[in-house]
């Protein structure tokens, strides 16, 4: 373990308590909530529920490789996310008041506590919490996105776009930030809204709408929670010994420009559920990049039969400028089973009419 | 009497030994059976609520640190 190795480590990790879950199962979702999407995730909190902070990111520019599972967790931003987490729960414990600038570290409301709950776990048995030795079935964090979508189908409930664009990455903003710090800009995107904003490189936000922030976590915790509806996002930046509030306005459907389809465990689950194609964002649209040929084979020949590798998506149901996200999403949520879906694509420098039915959805955890 | 006596403490020590070993069962079968070698024995293990009990019993905040054993 790294706190053996290092003294300043383990001095911090001293001050807490320190709880280490491997299963989901049992877990109130409506509590601990944190980018499920990841290998190794941490909350801080204290025991009367009140949320501090999280820490541990993903993004699609997150390269992995055996060396190292996750190139945005470091030892100094995990120090930084500590110390910030304790300055917190000092002003918590010394100020009652100051738990309403934590209120909406909160989770929010979710339709099922638990996810033995979710009419998706009736049909698999496996979803449960595991004890003793029967621990054939633990539920993992990544399953739980998954169920819930599947449950939302299943009860008819509509798959927002939270659901989707799950714990999205500050770069929506147009920021880059340090893994080494708690939120320290390093590049700001030209003509985003960050820069429009007049956020720099080198500023760190201490407030991202009126939270505190820990972590790279905590800004895609903020705009996770942050309404899909969008609306003003004020940020309370310091520039050296200065201090400013900024703003930056989110459109409606603001999530939709950035890209859910890298998270695999989610995308992958979505490409099998509803085509069995894997799709990559190019200039000129979406191209498929593989067709998995045991999916056709046995559940959408006619697809098989009408896409091509290297195909490009222009146009689906006589609408243009798709992402790979937004083609998903779309499927997912606007067609029935069996309905048919028309594309335009791209073939060898010429448009192509293709159309077949979206597959029947079938329910399915994915797990090791 | 004696018989009896001697059948009383067999029956304790019987009890007293399966209700260890069933302890142990239950409280290392989680970890023993993923083969969780990264798990320390300074922390909770998958234990929310002991969790939450330590924290308000020492006035510390928790680290709940989510992992998937591979």
């Amino acid at each position: 373990m790294a706190s053996q190795k290092d003294p300043e480590l383990k001095s911090l990790m001293d001050k807490f308590v320190c709880v280490r879950i491997v299963q989901m199962g049992g877990v109130d979702l409506r509590v601990y909530q944190f980018d499920p999407l990841l290998s190794w995730a941490v909350m801080f909190m204290y025991g009367d529920t009140t949320i501090y902070g999280r820490y541990g990111s993903a993004s699609p520019q997150a390269k992995r490789s055996k060396k190292d599972s996750n190139p945005n967790h470091t030892l100094a931003g995990l120090k930084a996310a500590l110390r910030a987490a304790l300055a917190l729960h000092e002003a918590h414990l010394r100020n009652p008041a100051f738990e309403a600038v934590l209120q909406k570290k909160s989770g929010f409301a979710l339709p099922w506590r638990y996810v033995e709950e979710t009419p998706v776990a009736k049909l698999h048995r496996r979803l449960k919490r595991v004890e003793g030795e029967d621990t054939k079935g633990c539920v993992h964090c990544h399953e739980i996105p998954q169920a819930l979508i599947d449950s939302s189908f299943m009860s008819w409930r509509k798959v927002t776009d939270r659901m989707l664009w799950m714990h999205p990455d500050p770069a929506i903003l147009g920021l880059s930030l340090s893994r080494d710090h708690c939120a320290r800009v390093t590049a700001v995107a030209e003509g985003s809204l960050a820069a429009q904003a007049g956020i720099q490189v080198g500023d760190d936000l201490e407030l991202l709408d009126g939270q505190p922030l820990c972590s790279v976590a905590d800004v895609q915790w903020v705009l996770h929670r942050f309404p899909d509806a969008g609306g003003p996002l004020t940020a309370f930046v310091r520039r050296g010994e200065s201090h400013r509030s900024v703003k930056m306005e989110l459109e409606p459907g603001w999530r939709r420009k950035g890209d859910w389809a890298w998270r695999y465990r989610v995308a992958g689950y979505a490409m099998w559920l509803w085509g069995g194609v894997t799709l990559e964002d190019t200039d000129e649209g979406v191209r498929v990049s593989h067709l998995a040929p045991w999916w056709f084979k046995r559940e959408n020949k006619a697809a098989k039969q009408k896409l091509k590798v290297g195909d490009v998506i222009v146009e689906v149901d006589g609408k243009t400028g798709w992402t790979r996200s937004t083609y998903l999403a779309y499927l997912m949520r606007e067609k029935m089973p069996g309905s048919p879906v028309e594309l335009v694509v791209m073939r060898r420098g010429t448009k192509t009419k293709v159309a077949f039915p979206v597959p029947s959805p079938r329910p399915k955890i994915m797990g090791h | 009497m004696r018989r009896t006596t001697a059948i009383g403490w067999a029956t304790s020590i019987a009890l007293v030994l399966g209700s260890a070993a069933w302890l142990t069962a239950e409280e290392r079968g989680l970890k023993q059976v993923l083969d969780d070698k990264q798990a320390s024995d300074a922390w909770i293990y998958d234990d929310l609520d002991a969790g939450i009990k330590q924290s308000m019993k020492s006035g510390k905040p928790m680290l709940l640190s989510f992992v998937c054993v591979p």
